[in-house]
């Protein structure tokens, strides 16, 4: 049972022994940052609940068709622009109030349940808390925090956790990293194999990436010219800029936090400033979020830190 | 999958086993058997407190074949058509997923016709904050004058989301956070029937946790039985949902006391390895600050939450308490009570912890050390700045001219000031002079200049007919005809460098050298 999720000791043995003793809750939810396996094991635990072996083997018809997400009794749900929106929760209601298709039972997987809007997780309430015999509902969070109270009463909450370097590097190399690169991309994903791989594949992270090297390497001696095509390249878009900040934060608190002085941006820096910068870049975040303008953002930062 | 979710099994059928709500339970019995049952009630209170299955015996109650009673049978067909949730007469109506117009018109169409078994038809519309204003509206007529067959019971969490005008037609019941004592006794009662054991230390983390929700509680009981060998004990609890224990709370209050940051930053790294849960760890470490806090003031304080947290005697929260003084606890409370808040909007609940390990451990701004032989050196400058000042008071004062060199010009620009505040007649120039900044003293040429920020001091002494008094009071003073330039620049020397300087700021390249 759930062989194919990396890491998440807690969760695999909370669930595994609960389909063991057969006293599954009706509905979960799996929360934890991206890219560690949240979804992932949602689709296991519907194979595992509709695998022709009943042991979730991931060979046969079934579980490759949830797989693929094409299985007829298991509906997956994410969200649609930034927002889940109430029809797409009731034809979930809907699909889940009908007898299964073919098999044992029906699943409706919710993912980043937060971005529900107000409407659209309450009109959930009713299901989740007395669905149908036979059924399952899974939802997925990155931030617990945002989801309504009145959910989380109803379902049992399983936290995922970051996954351990070692984790990460391991499936890399599985996959044909060699041992240095598949370290370096490791450390720069602040433990989420879904960054890691996303560092690995997608040509934009790549040039994030990049330009965060070089921003945490010298930025002190950049020309200011350098650092206003810096912010323009990386401000261009909300999404971009985001997921340089992010990256940018998880670099520097691994530099930083490891001793005392620490050498970034190309200048001796205390801990006590770079908590300072730290604690800046998480404003910009939601600031970004916010649909605030991304490349001011960007621009502000390095003005800061040039300061400090 | 069959099996049924224990807060769903145990969901009260009869009203003595509703829990904690004792208030509303006795209200509603009392007007059953007097037969003073009202025709709208909401049903309002935090999630998990019983809100739902009040309404459904209150159904059971008024439809029973003994009914109205105030204990229906919970064995006659209408009794177990409602527990089983397919009683003709008892509509259940999820306000949330049917919270349009026309959801509601349909509503009203069915209120009409009589009850089909029993003597009631009673909706339930649950999530009703969510209904719509035009379907609020809608139900306001019905709600005012219903059949007399007919009883609404409306439940939600958020009451104040409610139109006024429904408020005042209904009778409306506060569902009360249920206390962790009677949610104990709950779950000891569940775990007993079900034929499991759990030690009470568990049952009561469980209900702490839950905070007043019950199903919040039973759902987490349902989750450790899955979870746990066969006893469900303090320890399984504890690593389930993440909680932190003593050992690591006291090795926090440790680093707090060393100030030894790494050594925390590590703490917390591990806490979080282990899959603790952060938030709970700071809300924690605030609680066992406000009891060391507590004891610090009173020694026979009743038992702290965060002495038990700890897991300490009062002697030696005494003790530990001794180490720290109590401005920098309440900074304990206000840093971690900022970071909670903060580690909610986002989803990374460690970043924010470190900052505010960071904080906690940093000296305060205040004691640190200055260097003796600075203060020294910095008043002696300072000493013989105010002389020259004094100097050139004096001169100013006596009336000779002056011969004042471009550095000097601050401490000129300062003599005149002081000498235009001193006299009444030219007090309200040196309210407008006085925010502007001397530039350079040129032959007769005075040169100023005002920041952005004062544009109307700057209006007012550039009007001629402002300016020329002024200058006329600095000859008075300076003995000496002063032409007042606002914002000019003395002679413009241009930097030989400065095609080379604009380059490194701005990029580009030079198309025509010079």
């Amino acid at each position: 049972m759930f062989e194919r999720v990396i890491g998440q000791k807690k969760a695999k043995q909370i669930l595994s022994s609960a389909v063991r003793k057969d006293c599954l809750s009706h509905a979960y939810l799996f929360t934890g940052i991206h890219g560690i396996g949240k979804t992932t094991m949602a689709k296991e635990l519907a194979m595992v609940l509709n695998c022709e072996t009943k042991k979730g083997c991931g060979e046969c018809s079934s579980c490759r068709r949830i797989k693929q997400e094409i299985y007829p009794d298991v509906r997956i749900i994410r969200p649609d622009g930034p927002t889940i929106k109430i029809d797409e929760i009731r034809s979930l209601c809907d699909f889940i109030a009908m007898s299964s298709y073919e098999g044992r039972v029906k699943v409706g997987i919710i993912c980043r349940a937060e971005k529900m809007r107000e409407e659209a997780a309450n009109s959930l309430l009713k299901t989740l808390e007395e669905p149908p015999k036979d059924s399952l509902l899974i939802l997925t969070a990155e931030n617990q925090y945002a989801v309504l109270p009145t959910i989380i009463s109803r379902v049992q909450k399983i936290d995922c956790q970051r996954l351990e370097t070692d984790e990460i590097v391991d499936y890399l190399q599985k996959e044909g990293q060699s041992p240095s690169d598949a370290l370096k991309l490791a450390e720069y994903s602040g433990g989420s194999l879904g960054k890691a791989l996303e560092l690995r594949d997608s040509q934009e992270m790549q040039e994030i990436f990049q330009n965060v090297n070089l921003v945490i390497e010298r930025l002190n001696q950049l020309k200011p010219h350098e650092i206003i095509e810096i912010s323009a390249k990386m401000g261009k878009d909300r999404l971009l800029a985001f997921k340089f900040l992010e990256i940018l934060s998880d670099v520097l608190r691994t530099k930083s936090f490891q001793k005392d002085f620490s050498t970034v941006f190309g200048k001796q820096y205390s801990v006590t400033q770079l908590a300072l910068v730290l604690e800046f870049i998480e404003e910009l975040k939601l600031y970004i979020e916010g649909y605030g303008n991304a490349q001011l953002a960007l621009e502000s930062l390095f003005i800061r830190i040039c300061r400090l | 999958m069959g099996r049924l979710s224990l807060y769903r099994k145990w969901r009260p059928q009869e009203f003595k086993d509703v829990a904690g709500q004792e208030h509303i339970i006795s209200t509603l019995q009392n007007a059953i058997e007097t037969g003073r049952v009202a025709h709208a009630y909401l049903f309002a209170g935090p999630r998990g407190t019983g809100k739902t299955t009040t309404a459904r015996l209150l159904a059971k109650a008024l439809n029973c074949v003994n009914g109205p009673t105030s204990s229906p049978c919970d064995e006659c067909e209408s009794c177990i058509a409602i527990r089983e949730g397919r009683s003709l007469d008892v509509f259940e109506i999820d306000g949330a997923s049917n919270r349009g117009i026309d959801e509601i018109r349909e509503l009203r169409e069915t209120v009409r016709f009589k009850a089909t078994q029993g003597n009631y038809k009673v909706y339930i519309i649950d999530e009703v904050h969510m209904l719509t204003t035009e379907a609020f509206n809608a139900l306001l007529k019905t709600l005012e004058e219903p059949p007399e067959h007919v009883i609404f019971v409306f439940a939600t969490t958020e009451p104040q989301k409610i139109p006024a005008t429904i408020l005042s037609r209904c009778q409306r019941f506060t569902f009360r956070r249920i206390p962790s004592d009677v949610i104990v006794q709950r779950l000891t009662e569940i775990s007993e029937k079900e034929g499991i054991q759990a030690e009470e230390g568990a049952l009561r983390l469980l209900a702490e946790t839950a905070q007043g929700g019950m199903r919040d509680a039973i759902s987490l009981l349902d989750q450790s039985i899955a979870f746990s060998e066969n006893i469900v004990t303090t320890t399984v609890v504890q690593d389930m949902l993440g909680l932190t224990d003593a050992q690591a709370l006291n090795a926090f209050y440790q680093v707090l006391i060393s100030k030894d940051l790494t050594k925390g930053l590590s703490l917390i790294k591990s806490a979080s390895e282990e899959g603790k849960d952060l938030v709970h760890f700071m809300e924690s470490a605030m609680q066992v600050a406000r009891g060391l806090l507590v004891v610090k003031a009173d020694k026979d304080a009743p038992l702290q939450s965060g002495e038990i947290l700890l897991n300490i005697t009062r002697e030696e929260s005494m003790e530990l308490a001794a180490k720290f003084d109590s401005k920098y606890l309440v900074r304990i409370i206000e840093t971690l009570a900022e970071t909670i808040q903060k580690a909610k909007r986002t989803a990374d609940p460690e970043l924010f912890f470190e900052l505010s390990l960071v904080k906690l451990t940093e000296e305060p701004v205040g004691t640190t050390q200055v260097d003796a032989a600075a203060i020294i050196e910095f008043n002696k400058k300072l000493e013989a700045q105010s002389k020259k000042i004094q100097e050139l008071e004096q001169k100013i004062k006596e009336g000779r001219s002056l011969q004042v060199e471009n550095s000097d010009i601050n401490l000129f620009w300062e003599g005149l000031l002081q000498q235009l505040k001193s006299r009444k007649d030219t007090l309200e120039y040196w309210a407008f002079l006085n925010v502007a900044e001397p530039v350079a003293l040129e032959g007769i040429d005075l040169y100023i200049s005002f920041p952005d920020a004062y544009e109307f001091h700057r209006a007012n002494v550039e009007n001629p007919k402002n300016k020329s008094l002024i200058e006329q009071k600095l000859e008075e003073l300076t003995g000496k005809a002063l032409r007042l330039r606002i914002d000019e620049s003395p002679k413009f020397k241009r930097d030989p460098n400065f095609l080379t300087k604009t380059q490194e700021v701005f990029g580009g390249k030079i198309i025509k050298p010079e």
